[in-house]
This record gives C-alpha cells, structure tokens and sequence, in this order.
C-alpha cells in the first residue's frame, strides 16, 4: 500500500516526511497523528511539523533512523493515523480588542468591506492552529474567510506588539513576543501567549481549534489588569 | 565569580543547544562551533554540554575571584593571563585574583572559553543557551556587558601537566578558502551553487550568514511559499538570489526555497568564517557526510578518554 508522503532524509540524522504542498485538513490531522506516534519513540529528538511537512530529527547519540525502516513501521500502524479524527484538539477561545488594530481600516478597504463586517467575519471561523514557528509561540492558522486576505505592508514594522492578532496574504496569525513584522494588524489579545515559567511555555499547540472573541477597550484594559490567567 | 572588566564584542553563554522545543517555535541556539565547544569542556573532563562562553572576534577581559581551571578552543585568539600569554587547546590553572584577557581572534571567529565545573547559569527549557532575538536563556537573555559577575564554583584541582589537544582549533590560514560539504536537496551537483565562489557578508550574524556572490536564478518556487522545517545548516534561497545559510539561532521553519544543506561536520568550519571570508561549497553525498559526522564523533569520544586520563594520573588538588 502506498503512503500519501514521501520520506526523505533532511541530514545526517533527520528525515522529512513530505505530503503534497498544501494547506489540508487531512494532511494537517495526519501530520499530527504520526508527530504523536513518533513522540512515544526513545532514539527520537524532536519532531517538528509544518502545513505538509513533518521533520523527525534523531537523537545524534543513538544510529540514525532510516527511511525504509520508518516507512515499515509507519505502514503497520496506519490504522493509527490514515483517518484521524480531524475534530481532536482543544478549542480554545481568545478575546481579541480589533479596535486596538492600527491596520483594520486599511485591511477594511483593501477587501472593500466595512471595519464592522471585517471583524465579524475575522471572528466567525474556528481556526486550526497548523504549528508553531518563526518564533517563540507563533501560531500558524488555518481557515481565514478568504475575502480577508490582504497582502503584507509594503515597509515592515520594526515592532509588532505582544498579542497582536494580524493578517498576512491569505493567514492568520498571532505574535506572542513583540517582534519586527510585515503582517497587517486587526486587533490586539490580553491573554499572554509565551510564558516561559509554565509548561508547556505556549498557550497555543499545534493542533488546538480557536475561536477569536471581539471585546470592547474598556473590555481589553480589564482584562490585562487583571493579568488573565493561564490556562 | 567571574567579573566581566570588558565585554568583548559579542561574547554569550552558550551550550549545545535547547532541543525538544523546535515544535513551538523555539531556536535550538548553542554554540556555533559545537566541535570547538565539546572539545574544550571535554579537556576539563565535564560533559560536553556544560555551559561555557562564545567569544566573538574580540574576546572578553574577566577576572577569577575563586581558584579555577579553565580551557581556550576554537578561534585562535590572543590571550593573556595576567600579562603571561597562555595557549589554546588545554587546561589552565588560574589562581584567585588572576585576570584572563582574550583579545583579536587571529584564526578563526569564535573561542570558547569553558571553565572547569561549568557556569552556574540557571537553564531555561532544558538549556541555559542564548537567544539574542527573543532574549532567552545564557545570561539574561542577551550579551555579556562590563560589571556583569556570572556564577562559578571555585575548583580545588590544578589543570594535569599535559592536557591538551588540537580537536575544535581552527588551524587554517585565514585567508584560505574554505571548501564546506553540503548535501544537494534542490541543488544537484551540477548547480551553480557549487561553481562558484562564495563571501560571507558583514550583516551575518548567529542566525545565519548571507553569501555574497553572483546572484543564482531562483527556480519557481516548488511549494507556493509554504514554510517548511529548517536548522542550522540549511542553504536557503530568497527571491534575490543571495544565499543565506541559516546557523545556530536559525528559526525551526522557514518559506525560502531550500538549496541544500552543509554537512553537519563541516559546519563547525562555516562557522569559524569571519564576515568578509571566502568559501566554496562541494557536493556531498549522505553516507560520506555521515561518515563524516561518525568519524568526528569518535575523535571526541577518544580526546575525553585522553583528557579523563590526565585528569585521572596527573592533576593534584591544591
């Protein structure tokens, strides 16, 4: 039977599963499910997934893994991950202020829709957190309403603030840290995302649904004040 | 204590690196020379992995409050304890009071300074290795600076006679250019990439070095842009044209093609390039990268049995 990925090696001790390059539903609970199995594995390091890829990286003390081995052992236990339930994961739900956005109004008459409609249809989704990457925290999402899409800014910011909710191209995206950054800003959470004293440090994993939650300023103030809680 | 007189230009607390949190976005970070950095804790005869500082290009000036040891690999850099040059590549004795002045690297980029015990850097996610864009881990999430004292435990054992070892130096000429190994994932053998000669640019730094040289074609991007797993190593090629092989503070993901990857034991010596060097890259196949890599391995399993030996039959305690 023939697997729906290719497995090639990326070192000297990784492989890279590759599935064709989209972003799928399918693909994403089946990146998933195999991340899960392999996890349980001793002589493994880590394992990082993308939209259609999933990076084994072998621990360099132990012999390194081998594609042919791996592709064996992964048709054995197919039935552990072919036809996952794509509804696993928790769903979260975060409180986003767009009024906070500095770039809603652009984003607005780019997709030629009022600021209101914008947020109504930024809110109206439940996202799939695909993974994290490019820093600490950053969530990738899938399943932004795509007459959202916008392209990045032209001239980059220098600083993105902490829990800055933002739009680039046709994704949706979450800064836990403030970094420099080209996506277009809708809102702005409370709720931190990185914190490096809990563990998991992420309040987002790949994996989990979201749901965004529009509140007020006065809403947003509160609600850092009171230092949101964690979990 | 150490007492941090002068900082040096970029000098961090390193290990081999935070593993196992690639998946939440997290660098691996560690040293950049994990050869150099190996081999110099393994001349005290700790783990490899004991966190020690990178010095870049200028080297620090610190001062011992405490008896200790401590051991110089990687770049060649000028050094100097209390006025007396001391070597690279073997174990020092040094008394309370006594100040270490490590100065130009004159072959070479990074030295790693490791202190016999370790620094008592508390880890941060299993690791106590800087990362200067997120501000995490080492030493308050950032570069050494004058006045800082970072934590060491005094050692009361004097460096053995004769422990010393050319493992992890940088040996070559600095103005020769290096060949580094890479393994073709777009970039076949016959690639432009591989024909011509490559310098490293000055706005390089720990996350990855850019190569200047003639600009290559970018083939259409084969998978629309999507992020895919990257690490140190990793040759990607942005829409310019100019190379960037991404290092230790590499980002886990990345959306530029890919074009191959340097073998992980010749990564040590891309790392050992100063801005403003020359390289080229040749064609290397998996098993002999692996072979490699196997072989590099054995050659420092061999330099800790050698080290743990001296320190076994000579070294004395004070």
């Amino acid at each position: 039977m023939s697997l729906p990925f290719t497995i090639e090696p990326l070192t000297e001790t990784a492989l890279v599963l590759r599935w064709p390059a989209q972003i799928c539903p399918v693909t994403q609970a089946q990146i998933h499910a195999i991340a899960a199995l392999l996890r349980q594995w001793p002589g493994l390091q880590e394992c990082v997934p993308t939209y259609h890829c999933l990076a084994v990286y072998s621990d360099p003390a132990r012999p390194p893994l081998h594609a042919p081995m791996l592709a064996q052992w992964l048709r054995q236990k197919e039935k552990l991950w072919r036809k996952p339930r794509v509804e696993h994961g928790r769903l979260r739900t975060l409180p986003v202020c767009y009024e906070l956005g500095d770039d809603l109004i652009e984003v607005a008459s780019h997709c030629e829709l009022p600021p209101e409609e914008v947020v109504a249809r930024h809110c109206q989704p439940t996202y799939r957190v695909c993974f994290l990457g490019f820093s600490p925290g950053f969530a990738y999402l899938s399943g932004l309403d795509p007459t959202l899409a916008t392209p990045r800014r032209a001239q980059p910011r220098t600083e993105i603030p902490a829990g800055a909710v933002a739009i680039g191209g046709a994704q949706t995206g979450l800064y836990p840290s403030a970094t420099p950054g080209g996506w277009q800003i809708i809102g702005r959470s409370p709720q931190p995302l990185l914190d490096l004293s809990q563990s998991p440090p992420t309040w987002l994993q790949a994996g989990d649904r979201l749901k965004f939650e529009a509140i007020s300023p006065a809403q947003y103030a509160q609600l850092q004040e009171a230092s949101p809680c964690w979990t | 204590m150490l007492d941090v007189i002068k900082p040096g230009l970029l000098t961090t607390v390193q290990d081999l690196g935070r593993t196992g949190m690639a998946a939440m976005g997290f660098s691996r970070s560690g040293a950049m020379d994990p050869l150099a950095a190996s081999a110099a804790n393994l001349l005290l005869d700790q783990p490899a992995n004991t966190p020690l500082l990178e010095c870049t290009l200028l080297g620090p000036q610190l001062r011992f409050d405490c008896d200790s040891v401590f051991a110089l690999s990687g770049a060649i850099m000028d050094a100097e304890l209390d006025g007396e040059a001391v070597t690279v590549g073997q174990a020092i004795t040094v008394q309370a009071g006594q100040t270490l002045k490590l100065g130009r690297a004159r072959i070479g980029c990074r030295c790693y300074l490791a202190i016999k015990g370790g620094l008592k850097v508390a880890a941060v996610l299993g690791s106590v290795s800087t990362q200067l864009n997120s501000q995490i881990g080492g030493w308050h999430g950032r570069a050494l600076r004058a006045g800082d004292r970072l934590p060491i435990a005094a050692s009361d054992r004097s460096a053995p006679g004769y422990c010393a070892s050319w493992l992890g130096l940088a040996t070559e000429s600095p103005d020769q250019i290096k060949t580094v190994a890479a393994l073709p994932q777009l970039a076949a053998e016959d690639h432009p990439l591989y024909q011509s000669e490559w310098r490293i640019d000055p706005r390089s730094d720990r996350m990855g070095f850019r190569l200047d040289g003639s600009p290559l074609a970018n083939a259409n991007a084969s998978n629309d842009g999507l992020s895919e797993p990257v690490q140190a190593g990793t040759i990607q090629l942005p829409r310019g044209g100019q190379p960037i092989v991404l290092m230790a503070d590499s980002q886990p993901t990345g959306g530029y093609n890919q074009l191959a990857q340097i073998a992980a034991a010749d990564l040590p010596l891309l790392a050992q390039l100063a801005p403003g060097q020359s390289l080229r890259l040749v064609c290397c196949k998996l098993d002999q990268a692996q072979r490699m890599l196997a072989e590099q391995q054995y050659r420092l399993q061999r330099l800790a049995f050698a080290a743990r030996r001296c320190w076994n039959t000579t070294a004395t305690t004070r």
